[in-house]
């Protein structure tokens, strides 16, 4: 197995396309590298996650507009050639129900881009774990009761666990659960953790959320763009 | 007032244009979103709530608790915890036997994560009552909440063979359907609907999308004429339901190419339809237009 690095862009792109759309799933597009680390053959390649393409809100075990948006993204990556090795790596949903964060209905996405891109992950919203975070977050910023503080110190020196859950496909044993990683070595997901929640409220406080446009938004506004240009790039 | 989409996005930006929105303003959008019945949870609960907290002297009785109500629903939706359980205690107060204020008691509960205590509450709600609409439809909500969806959706098929003209119900079935990946029972729900509402474009291409996803020649070809349908209900400005032909053809002619010939008409839709999108693209968004084309070319339709 390998180690699946998400960038903290690509990871707020996830998280803002979820605040959005609160009471509905949405899913998208993971786009990154594969690099094989020196020595090692494919099994110990590093999978790194730099961007989340937003793709659907509402419905999202339907195949149309995930089947157009992927077709316009591949051309997207091919037209990139400037950035070595930029490729499809893999599928990402936030359930409908913020207890759920299982794979469920999009495997059968999530199979369809493992098979046109191998080693391909998805990742799943943990929303229990996120609602944790920005409560933390929420509390330490008031810099409220003492109690507030001493979770919130307790939370920073054990780490916050990851806001998401990583699943790889596993042959015939077909989508599995990995569990996060620890300071054991142990590959599987590395996904930033400190801060994370704050920034997220910040950029939803902005209305950085509401900036945020998916593939089915544009399909509906032709000037709403997909690729979400300087979404993260404005003051923070 | 005229209900429709266009005055809403206008009441949507008088909001969005100011710090302190005026009481006409605020009471006007929340009018519209019950009348259209749209979903537009963060606004309804932002400025529901100021428009409870600033004017609600002004506001007529009936209308005061109509707002309460939708303010409610929409902080529960948001996770809003506080405002919520200050308007259903309000609601409550105001009204401690009736069905509706059950109701939103019991999706408080159901927020809280005390599932059973709503429960009881919809039960005894049942029991004055066997057949009340609202509460079980409630009790659905309940069920899916809880994460039963296949609990929720045998209900719900219950709910509707009693209550066969509830809309609102078909609808909540085939978005159940959906979510269990049941797309041929999704599929009646949604054709259901259509009957009752034959010219609702988002509809159409939600039956289309569906049939799409099922798959099998027979249901491309009947996702295509859908589509065709919105095309042309739309003056060929749809953007999804071009996308929509262009990807039926795609699947088809992966089909023809093995049985060998084709008819002229089912080539002529797609090549129109792929011009139409190129056209679009290269008047309202010319960068994405490479992609567009590149599109095409992989679909076999340029």
């Amino acid at each position: 197995m390998r180690d699946a690095h998400v960038d903290q862009a690509a990871l707020l792109k996830i998280l803002l396309h979820a605040t959005k759309h609160p009471s509905s799933g949405v899913n998208g597009v993971l786009l990154g590298t594969l690099q094989a680390a020196s020595g090692g053959g494919a099994a110990s390649a590093t999978l790194r996650v730099t961007d989340a393409i937003p793709v659907c809100h509402g419905f999202i075990t339907l195949t149309p507009v995930l089947e157009t948006a992927l077709s316009q993204i591949e051309q997207h990556v091919k037209a990139q050639q400037g950035t070595k090795g930029l490729r499809i790596v893999g599928y990402y949903q936030c359930n409908e129900r913020l207890s759920d964060s299982e794979l469920g209905g999009g495997r059968r996405v999530a199979d369809r881009i493992e098979a046109a891109y191998p080693e391909s992950v998805a990742l799943v919203l943990d929303g229990a774990a996120l609602e944790a975070a920005l409560i933390a977050a929420a509390q330490q910023q008031q810099g409220g009761s003492e109690v507030a503080a001493e979770q919130g110190q307790r939370q920073q020196a054990g780490g916050e666990a990851p806001v998401l859950q990583l699943f790889v496909k596993d042959g015939a044993r077909g989508w599995i659960k990995v569990a996060p990683s620890g300071s054991s070595g142990k590959p599987g997901l590395r996904c930033p953790t400190q801060g994370v929640a704050a920034q997220l409220a910040q950029l939803a406080s902005k209305g950085m959320h509401r900036s945020l446009a998916d593939f089915e938004q544009h399909l509906d506004d032709i000037s709403a763009d997909w690729l979400n240009p300087g979404l993260l790039q404005g003051p923070v | 007032m005229a209900v429709d989409g266009a005055e809403l996005a206008r009441l949507r930006k008088e909001l969005e244009a100011t710090q302190q929105p005026a009481f006409a303003t605020l009471r006007d959008y929340l009018r519209q979103v019950r009348a259209l019945r749209v979903r537009d949870i963060e606004y309804v609960t932002k400025y529901g709530a100021e428009l409870l907290a600033r004017h609600s002297r002004k506001l007529t009785l009936d209308e005061l608790w109509e707002v309460h109500e939708q303010v409610a629903v929409a902080a529960m939706e948001a996770g809003c915890k506080q405002l919520a359980l200050r308007l259903v205690q309000n609601v409550h107060k105001r009204f401690p036997e009736g069905a509706r204020a059950s109701r939103l008691t019991g999706m408080y509960f159901e927020l809280m994560h005390t599932p059973a205590e709503a429960e009881a509450l919809y039960a005894k709600e049942l029991e004055k009552d066997p057949c009340n609409a609202i509460i079980l439809k409630r009790m659905v909500g309940l069920r899916r909440g809880q994460g039963d969806l296949t609990g929720a959706s045998t209900l719900l098929r219950e709910y509707l063979q009693v209550h066969t003209t509830d809309w609102v119900a078909w609808e909540e079935a085939a978005d159940l359907y959906l979510q269990l990946q049941m797309y041929q029972q999704a599929v009646f729900c949604l054709e259901e609907l259509l009957l009752h509402q034959p010219a609702d474009i988002s509809r159409h291409l939600l039956l289309a999308d569906t049939l799409y996803t099922l798959g099998g020649a027979h249901n491309w070809r009947a996702a295509r004429s859908y589509y065709s349908g919105v095309i042309e209900l739309s003056k060929g400005q749809n953007l999804r339901a071009l996308c929509g032909v262009c990807a039926c053809a795609a699947q088809l002619s992966g089909i023809r190419r093995g049985a060998g010939g084709s008819s002229t008409g089912e080539e002529e839709l797609p090549r129109l339809a792929g011009e139409r999108l190129q056209q679009q693209y290269a008047v309202h968004c010319p960068a994405k237009l490479p992609l567009v084309r590149g599109m095409l070319k992989a679909q076999g339709l340029l």
